[in-house]
């Protein structure tokens, strides 16, 4: 029971606190800039993605991970939620409430399959402890020996971390999973999943908003929907991988870009979510520090466009400025522990076999994407979608989420010719690695691809479905 | 034939669009029936309900027999000491079980040269006489297949 508890506190905190920053943000503004539930699920997401960044530094502080230490922004909430209140009358104001209007009855079927598969992958999370390979080898046992050392040990990037594998993975997950430990006062390996499917529900949370600012309320709950059945999706929801969290990340760091972009104030919330949320996706992955070079795509695109230079390099620098100080500590945490094995920096090497290596990469993504058991119908409809409106994708405001499809796939495309973690040439090991990585590094794609298509659907001004 | 124009994108038409959202509803029933009843998904959350507390289920996901051992190696063996394992032992270096039994294990660490235990799980009774018994004694034992080997100062 009081693991329960401290669970249900860790998760409170985090709201609370990410709670803090986002209305922070909006205060700065003077402006609502998020209804109530797409801000709840925000601060979620900000408070357990920040708690780990300030533990980082508490390790670079030589500071342990003391109940003191890691509760001290507990008043923080409340001293924002005073500045305010004071502020504005109207709390929990949005400018389109979700239950302004009733739903029809394909909403009904739409909103019941989301609601099921979120509570599909709670149950199928919290059944089972951490299990998977890369949760148990690469996750829970770093989790485990900073929770028992309420701290991330001084040797541990010299010793212990070379005693598993991938040592330098990012430590988002480890770091999240030691907040809860530490919380609970328990190695409750069964409780601590819950951070998976929430970050999951938070994903479908957090889409579902975006697509309803853009295409409405039945287009976004169509489109959130289609995302939440597939069957991949919800299988790593519930594994302790990094994938949904990752996903997660940099879906909404690209989202918010576009939003940026697009709005015509130039919102610069959404600039400075947009440049928190790349942050945390370098701290999730190490893929996630190429997502700058993928943004500054994205401000070229918008330059060639209306031509503001000035005005979109001040934004770019900003964004770059913000992800920076966000990855900050876990950058100098690197540079002072001083190993370098499993960098990616270090895994580029051009093994030859080009050839031989598009073809297998291309193969396996066939296999991949022609899976009807894994993604469902998504990448055959995504595919003819796309081909038949190549001229147009790369006009309009749809323009964005074009480049940062394409951009990702060119980014994976070239991972796997030019990154060889296992082997030089081309081998079984590594076809093992293209079989092993590919469906995952798809996961991190779908919500992008999905806004594209409910994008297409808005444009094409689809009334009935 | 499926498509229809629209300013200036082109989608598929509604009557295509209710085949793809039909058959869309139909393979996410579908893959969900499959994994339950085929993929034996049903057994297992039949068999984790009932398992009723934590150590029950981590039986279950590393398997009753080695998770029952590492309860018990657990139990026996100091927080500081090291230990290893082998093949000839009965457990593969680099496959799950090995992953499961450090992050079990842990404070415990895993030490290739000289380890204070050795970890006998089902493996070759022959190979421990003939390799390990000179240098280690058997120190504490579950069942036959199943025992720990103390180095012997």
């Amino acid at each position: 029971m009081s693991s329960i508890l401290g669970l249900l506190l860790s998760q409170g905190y985090a709201s609370a606190f990410g709670w803090s920053i986002v209305t922070l943000l909006e205060i700065s503004v003077k402006r609502h800039m998020f209804c109530s539930y797409e801000k709840f699920v925000l601060s979620y997401v900000v408070g357990m993605a920040l708690l780990p960044l300030y533990m980082v530094l508490l390790f670079l502080m030589g500071r342990v991970f003391s109940p003191l230490n890691l509760f001290i922004f507990a008043p923080v909430p409340f001293i924002v939620f005073f500045i305010y209140s004071k502020k504005k009358k109207a709390f929990f104001a949005c400018s389109e409430s979700p239950g302004d209007r009733r739903l029809s009855v394909w909403e009904r079927v739409f909103a019941g399959g989301i609601i099921f598969e979120a509570f599909h992958s709670l149950f199928r999370a919290m059944i089972k402890p951490i299990e998977s390979f890369d949760s148990v080898a690469s996750f829970a046992i770093k989790a485990k020996i900073f929770y028992l050392s309420e701290s991330i040990p001084a040797d541990f990037f010299k010793t212990l971390a070379l005693e598993f594998p991938h040592p330098s993975y990012p430590l988002m997950i480890p770091l999240q999973e030691t907040f809860v430990f530490l919380s609970m006062n328990s190695f409750n390996d069964l409780l601590v999943k819950i951070i998976f499917p929430a970050h999951f529900i938070a994903l479908l949370g957090l889409f579902y908003f975006t697509v309803k600012v853009v295409v409405g309320r039945k287009g976004a709950l169509l489109a959130t929907f289609l995302m939440a059945s597939m069957n991949e999706l919800n299988r790593f929801s519930a594994m302790g991988y990094t994938d949904i969290h990752f996903s997660l990340y940099i879906s909404m760091a690209l989202m918010f870009t576009y939003r940026y972009l697009t709005s015509g104030r130039r919102e610069r919330v959404f600039l400075i979510l947009a440049g928190l949320f790349s942050g945390f996706s370098a701290f999730t992955k190490d893929a996630g520090l190429f997502l700058p070079i993928l943004t500054a795509i994205l401000f070229i695109v918008s330059i060639m466009d209306n031509k503001k230079i000035a005005s979109h390099i001040r934004g770019y620098v900003a964004y770059l400025g913000i992800s920076a100080v966000v990855v900050s500590p876990w950058i100098a945490v690197r540079m002072i522990s001083g190993f370098d094995q499993d960098f990616v920096g270090n895994r580029f090497h051009y093994g030859g076999y080009v050839i031989e290596r598009i073809i297998a990469v291309l193969y396996e993504f066939q296999v991949n994407v022609f899976n009807p058991k894994k993604w469902i119908l998504l990448w055959p409809v995504f595919i003819v979608l796309f081909i038949i409106n190549f001229k147009w994708s790369l006009k309009t405001e749809l323009k964005y989420i074009t480049w940062s499809i394409f951009s990702l796939f060119v980014f994976y495309f070239i991972f796997y010719i030019v990154v060889d973690p296992l082997s030089f040439g081309i081998d079984d090991a590594y076809r093992h690695s293209l079989r092993s990585s590919m469906h995952r590094h798809l996961i991190h794609v779908v919500p992008i691809v999905m806004f594209w298509m409910a994008l297409v659907f808005k444009k094409a001004n689809l009334r009935k479905v | 034939m499926f498509l229809k124009r629209g300013k200036p994108y082109v989608i598929f038409n509604e009557k295509a669009w209710r085949y793809i959202l039909g058959a869309w509803i139909f393979i996410w029933i579908f893959v969900f029936c499959k994994n339950l009843f085929v993929k034996g998904y049903l057994e297992d959350y039949k068999e984790l309900l009932s398992r009723r507390n934590i150590d029950g289920m981590r039986g279950f996901v590393t398997g009753d027999g080695l998770y029952e051992f590492i309860k018990f190696c657990e139990i026996s063996i100091p927080e500081e000491a090291s230990f290893n394992y082998g093949e000839h032992t009965g457990i593969t270096c680099k496959g799950q079980a090995d992953r499961r039994i450090r992050y079990y294990l842990y404070p415990r660490i895993k030490k290739e040269k000289m380890p204070d235990f050795i970890l006998f799980f089902n493996g070759d009774t022959e190979w421990v006489k003939g390799h390990a018994d000179a240098a280690y004694k058997r120190y504490k034992t579950l069942d036959s297949n199943r025992y720990i080997l103390m180095r012997d100062i």
